[in-house]
């Protein structure tokens, strides 16, 4: 199997990279993938090798390949299901083909993942086996390890056509057995005439000692005690038993050789076509796993992404990050697929708070990471181009190093990504600079993409509340249309602005686990989560109404707003006086 | 509710003289867990009784000794074995002792480890090999193709156990005996086809020990097996019940479900007086078929005396020192 291992892993290097921490905990693509069940050992652990991959001619073809298996598996359901059964009941073979002694379970193994095998690729048509480089060529080994089975095709034994000698010695011990069967009974019945005592199922009876003492001396019985009034009393077969006794235990141990013997020979062949073994495990990997590819795709309704030129533009349509629209399923929310044009390649992302601009992020990053995987995506349509890195820098992006600030940690990320400029690299930035003063903030933040617009191998987006940033030359905005308040107006008869409104909204109940659901339902139903083409220029991030909605209590609220409007100092002291 | 099997209904008729006929009876076509009061109980010899009664005949009939039929010759085919440590072995690994060694005949089903099997003179048929190693080799389950003495090792992780017998009962085993610790019972208890036996080793120094054993387990037989709600003054006890955990419940909870029997670390007195005071329910059961009670150096009489009648009508003795 180490040899196959190494094979695999060669593999991945010439074309995929890991996926970083950061941006697969930031996309949550381990939660999408939860979904992704190849069905054998060795499926699963193709899945977990997945990489990012960022050769075009390979993700294309690994494309057309999950679209074969998807369109065989909607017309051939029949055979899908054989091959997917079969691939359920491929055993893990954790042990090296290449040993010289390879013992009864390891053939039994062998013999079902060669006979679960061969039922898959039988199942698959000939195009796909060609897609999976699957080729049968175990039939001699099947053989070997199916001689002289019983009733049972997934069995193993020792038969007796594996070594002549195997069938006289057996024939031996039965005829032992048989011998020593007639002995005994005709000994139990013997003793029970003679005796009474009677050892039908059982090898010894427990008698009274005084009772006992007429059968001293009888030589076809053994009395030892049992405790201090009883004893133990078993039938003695005499020296025909232990002649067919001993008769039996050298044929056994003449059994033990000749089947080590086999077992060697069984060994041998097997390591001999171990190169075969290993290059079915690939064939089998590949499949389960393209399966599985297209399993999920028609779940879930995946599309096929389309694969640009590295400087196009990456087109979302009705995309869906699916943890995220499962959690907001499960709260009774409403999920809005984002949809969207990214022209440029630097781009800066700002609107309302809880707006979904982390979200837009998310879905860029899931969708971008499951194109490179390889994988089909959950949008009506998505053209991307591909990344050698994909990085996000933002909150849990780095793992904490001492010493270090969430600011620190940011910067940390960024100084990473920065220095080394020779791989076409995307890169995702939520909330850079929050954790500073704005206008430094803000500053690092138009450097930054300003570097990042003139060094072609970057795209970047980044989500931003920060206000006075510069767009670079070529860079776009966008801005998530955000709260709605027509709409509000129109259902609540007030403002969002105004804390009647919301309080009316809220009736009487006020304890936080209702008010909470509550509040996040109506600003899902306000928050218009689309993405739209804007100028640079920050404008409000409905905060006041979002504190508003989310209950915070009105005096503070109006206190905010009334410094807003004055546009003087803020004087903490007195929030209700400038 | 406590099943109504014909060995209940037989308890039911007459309180005294529950005979092994009765409890093999009882065992067919079941998962029966054969448990033990302590270490060289007398478990694998009851199993080994056991076996021979509830296999095939295979030619080997009670006319051939003499007698008439018998019911312990019926048989409702194969039969499965394994155990939830080590058994068959010569020698007990811990204390050196001598063992008795499991006997299977051909036709019998049986889980072990590959390494124990491959010392075995039965001739096995491996039908299938379990994921993962244990100490002593990977779990397989085998058939064999003839008599001989086998070695039983169960699985490390007890999660495993139902996984096992399942595999037996598909590859046709009709019943299934473990022989094994009475806390593994009630993992395969929910079926509501498992039962237990308890073999009680009886001897002076432990005799009012074994008593309230199976006092205990009496007591424990006869608790009302009961879903769904509890009533105000009743509560759920997660895991075990020890005197520590019921001296802190509330006095006022006067209805206590366990999950099962099982989850019992109670003595005979402390369960005595608790019962006094509150009622108790398991989640789930499992039946208790009876004690094998092995006698050493004690009589019936003297194991008897101070025994109610419904804690004797859970007892049979030793099958081996059946009058001669």
């Amino acid at each position: 199997m180490s040899r196959a291992r190494t094979k695999m892993s060669r593999e991945r290097s010439t074309a995929e990279n890991a996926v970083e921490a950061g941006v697969r905990n930031f996309a949550e693509l381990d939660a999408f993938l939860e979904a992704l069940k190849p069905l054998s050992p060795y499926g699963r652990a193709a899945k977990a090798r997945m990489g990012l991959c960022s050769d075009r001619e390979a993700l294309d073809q690994e494309y057309g390949r999950i679209e074969a298996f998807l369109r065989w598996r909607k017309n051939r359901r029949l055979d899908a299901a054989k091959a997917e059964a079969a691939l359920g009941r491929v055993p893990l073979l954790d042990f090296d083909l290449r040993a010289q002694a390879l013992g009864p379970a390891e053939l039994l193994l062998l013999k079902r993942f060669l006979l679960c095998g061969r039922s898959t690729l039988a199942a698959l048509p000939e195009a796909l086996r060609r897609a999976v480089d699957g080729r049968w060529e175990c039939d001699g080994l099947v053989g070997l390890l199916s001689k002289g089975s019983g009733e049972d095709e997934e069995s193993f034994r020792l038969s007796d056509v594996h070594h002549p000698g195997l069938k006289r010695v057996r024939r031996g011990i039965g005829q032992a057995d048989a011998g020593l069967k007639r002995l005994r009974e005709r000994v139990f019945l013997g003793v029970r005439k003679r005796t009474g005592l009677d050892f039908f199922h059982r090898e010894f009876v427990i008698a009274d000692a005084q009772e006992a003492r007429r059968f001293y001396g009888d030589k076809t019985l053994f009395i030892e005690p049992h405790d201090g009034s009883r004893v133990i009393i078993k039938p003695v077969l005499g020296p025909a038993g232990l002649k067919l006794g001993a008769r039996r235990e050298k044929l056994a141990c003449e059994e033990r050789r000749l089947e080590a013997e086999v077992l060697a020979a069984l060994s041998a062949d097997v390591s001999a076509q171990a190169d075969r073994i290993e290059r079915l495990c690939l064939a089998l990997s590949r499949a389960d796993l393209l399966l599985a590819k297209a399993r999920l795709a028609q779940e879930q309704r995946l599309a096929r992404p389309v694969l640009q030129e590295f400087g196009s533009a990456i087109r979302l349509r009705k995309a869906r990050h699916v943890p995220l629209e499962l959690r907001n399923r499960a709260l009774g929310l409403d999920y809005t697929p984002l949809s969207c044009d990214l022209e440029s390649r630097v781009g800066v992302l700002h609107g309302s708070n809880m707006g979904g601009k982390t979200a837009a992020l998310k879905t860029a990053a899931l969708l971008q990471l499951l194109a490179q995987c390889g994988l089909f995506v959950p949008a009506e349509s998505f053209e991307t181009v591909l990344f050698e890195r994909i990085d996000y820098v933002g909150e849990g992006g780095s793992e904490p190093v001492a010493g270090l600030s969430s600011f620190g940690l940011e910067l940390h990320g960024l100084r990473g990504l920065i220095r080394d400029r020779s791989l076409h690299r995307l890169v995702l930035m939520d909330e850079f600079g929050k954790a500073t003063s704005s206008r430094e903030g803000a500053a690092l933040l138009c450097a930054t993409l300003a570097l990042f617009s003139r060094n072609a191998g970057y795209y970047a987006l980044a989500s931003t509340h920060l206000s006075g940033l510069s767009l670079p030359p070529g860079g776009a905005a966008y801005r998530m249309l955000g709260f709605d308040e027509k709409a509000f107006m129109k259902s609540v008869g007030a403002p969002a602005c105004c804390g009647k409104s919301c309080e009316a909204a809220e009736a009487d109940d006020r304890s936080s686990e209702r008010v909470l659901p509550e509040a996040l339902r109506r600003i899902h139903r306000f928050m218009r989560y689309e993405l739209i083409a804007d100028d640079a220029q920050v404008r409000s991030s409905d905060a006041l109404k979002v504190a508003r909605v989310l209950g915070l209590d009105a005096d503070v609220v109006d206190a905010a707003e009334r410094f807003l409007e004055s546009k003087t100092e803020f004087n903490p002291a007195d929030p209700g006086k400038p | 509710m406590r099943k109504r099997t014909a060995l209940n209904r037989k308890r039911g008729a007459k309180y005294r003289d529950l005979q092994v006929s009765d409890v093999i009876d009882g065992l067919r076509g079941r998962v029966i867990f054969i448990t033990g009061s302590a270490k060289n109980a007398g478990k694998t010899t009851f199993l080994n009784y056991a076996l021979n009664c509830l296999r095939p005949a295979h030619g080997r009939s009670r006319t051939a000794f003499g007698g008439g039929a018998s019911s312990r010759c019926r048989s409702v085919g194969p039969v499965g074995f394994l155990s939830v440590g080590v058994d068959g072995e010569p020698e007990d690994l811990v204390f050196g002792s001598p063992k008795p060694r499991v006997r299977a005949a051909a036709g019998d089903l049986l889980a072990t480890t590959d390494r124990l099997l491959a010392a075995s003179d039965a001739g096995c048929e491996l039908l299938q090999v379990f994921p993962g190693t244990t100490a002593l080799g990977r779990m397989v389950l085998a058939r064999a193709s003839r008599e001989g003495f086998v070695e039983l090792a169960g699985p490390e992780n007890n999660s495993r156990l139902p996984e096992l017998i399942e595999a037996l009962q598909k590859k046709g085993a009709k019943t299934v005996l473990i022989d094994g610790a009475v806390d593994r019972v009630t993992q395969v208890s929910s079926g509501g086809a498992a039962g237990f036996v308890l073999v009680v080793r009886v001897d002076p120094r432990k005799l009012g020990s074994a008593q309230d054993l199976l006092r205990l387990q009496s007591a424990l037989s006869r608790v009302e097996v009961r879903g769904g709600a509890l009533p105000e003054d009743g509560a759920d006890v997660e895991g075990a019940l020890t005197q520590q955990k019921l001296s802190a419940l509330p006095v006022a909870l006067r209805v206590l479900r366990l999950e099962d029997p099982g989850k019992v670390f109670l003595s005979w007195r402390e369960w005595r007086e608790a019962s006094r005071t509150r009622k108790f329910l398991f989640k789930q059961g499992c039946e208790f078929l009876g004690c094998c009670a092995v006698l050493f150096d004690v009589s019936r009489e003297d194991f008897e005396r101070g025994l109610a009648p419904e804690d004797l009508a859970n007892v049979f003795y030793n099958p081996y020192e059946e009058p001669v």
